[in-house]
């Protein structure tokens, strides 16, 4: 009974979380820290600790939710990141088997590249400068991987 | 990937699709409407501390610009106030001769919305807090102060609605020159727009306004776009383009208004 209620517990307190950081990156860090996307750090994340189905899971709900800020069409984002997602699984496995300095590294770097091509491919195929050559893409690649080192170094020295 | 992992990642991906098939069904439209009302009082209450954040931000890093502006401006308000008694002679007779021609100003409906949350990487739309309970519908025009074009409605939910900007590469909007009536097309490239489809013998002026045509008949006719920046006319090509110097960024303002209707 009492594993139930934790159960039911997870579920509500796993939507209020989406929907509270959803409201953030769109309202938020959207407005004030361009490069910053919570959702795509927190795939990368779930991807280098080897949470798989969580990390898809995440990736199509994340995709769902923010597309009401995107100039896109609704699931057009939860393709993009399924597919980053798998990639990014298929990626690790085969090169890495455990978290180290170059492998958040490599993911966190690969993750923005492969994101913005999947976004220039699915959403804007016209317009490659505006994925690739400006000051945002270089942006988002330092600060993602930058967020994610500091997340992982905090779950390495708690363990 | 395990057999597992794939399973999932076959049903969402097949779910992702079904719902960009059905985006436009009455499932899809009311669920999204009703994520957004969920959301709105979040998004209202994030937007108001990044309102904050970047007014102490702004402030903060621009003290040195502020105490340069300043000793400026008290330059420029002595030179001003002598230009203002001048400006006041002509502004009655502007009024009287404006009466005589019987020039009726334009009568627009407007609406005041705050912007509430934003796209990831760049500002091609933005959502503001008034939908279509408020008498919000897809392709009305939004402006800024001044009658600037900052784009157009192109989402309406209940209480919010998501506003295209005029950088999208979707935004055109015909447009004319204000000195030498030059006529175009304003075309949104991402991160910036330019000025189209002008014809090779037509001479433009750097600095020049330019305007909303309305010949188009989806925006209204005399909302300012921008200033001409620089001309680019080749031999190999039928049209000459010009870049522009937009008069409102789309990043740089929290409220907006809404034109309802407009005469």
């Amino acid at each position: 009974m009492i594993k139930e209620y934790g159960k039911i517990f997870l579920i509500v307190g796993l939507v209020l979380f989406l929907i509270i950081s959803m409201a953030f990156q769109i309202s938020f860090i959207n407005t004030s820290f361009q490069g910053l996307n919570i959702f795509f750090i927190l795939i990368l994340y779930l991807v280098l600790t080897k949470n798989n189905s969580m990390a898809l899971i995440f990736a199509w709900l994340g995709g769902l939710l923010t597309s009401g800020s995107y100039f896109s069409k609704i699931g057009v984002n939860s393709l993009i990141l399924l597919i980053l997602t798998a990639a990014l699984i298929i990626l690790y496995k085969t090169l890495f088997f455990n978290i180290k300095t170059e492998s958040v590294l490599f993911i966190g770097i690969a993750g923005v590249i492969l994101y913005n091509f999947l976004s220039w491919l699915l959403l804007d195929s016209e317009n490659i400068g505006f994925y690739f050559f400006n000051f945002g893409i270089l942006t988002e690649l330092i600060v993602t991987t930058l967020f994610l080192m500091a997340i992982l170094k905090i779950r390495i020295q708690n363990a | 990937m395990k057999k597992q992992e794939l399973t999932l990642l076959s049903i969402l991906f097949l779910l992702a699709l079904a719902i960009i098939f059905f985006s436009d069904s009455f499932i899809i439209l009311s669920s999204k409407n009703y994520l957004s009302g969920i959301l709105r009082p979040f998004e209202i209450v994030f937007s108001g501390a990044s309102n904050k954040l970047s007014f102490w931000r702004d402030a903060i890093f621009n003290i040195k610009n502020l105490k340069e502006f300043n000793s400026r401006l008290i330059l420029e308000n002595l030179i001003l106030n002598n230009k203002l008694t001048e400006l006041s002679r002509l502004q009655e007779e502007n009024s009287l001769l404006r009466e005589s021609l019987s020039l009726k100003k334009r009568a627009v409906d407007n609406r005041l919305a705050d912007v509430i949350g934003r796209d990831f990487q760049n500002n091609r739309s933005f959502i503001i807090d008034k939908g279509a309970n408020d008498g919000v519908v897809i392709g009305m025009s939004v402006i800024s102060q001044g009658e600037t074009i900052i784009g157009r409605i192109v989402e309406t939910n209940l209480n919010t609605s998501k506003v295209q900007t005029i950088l999208d590469t979707q935004s055109r909007i015909a447009a004319i020159t204000t000195t030498s009536k030059v006529s175009g097309l304003v075309r949104g490239l991402g991160s910036d727009v330019i000025f189209d489809l002008i014809a090779k013998n037509e001479k433009l002026e750097i600095g020049e306004l330019i305007i909303s045509s309305g010949t188009d008949g989806n925006w209204p006719k005399g909302l300012v776009i921008g200033k001409i920046k620089n001309i680019e006319s080749r031999d190999n090509q039928v049209f000459s383009k010009a870049d522009i110097e937009l008069l409102a960024e789309p990043q740089n303002f929290n409220s907006v208004f809404i034109i309802l209707n407009s005469q």
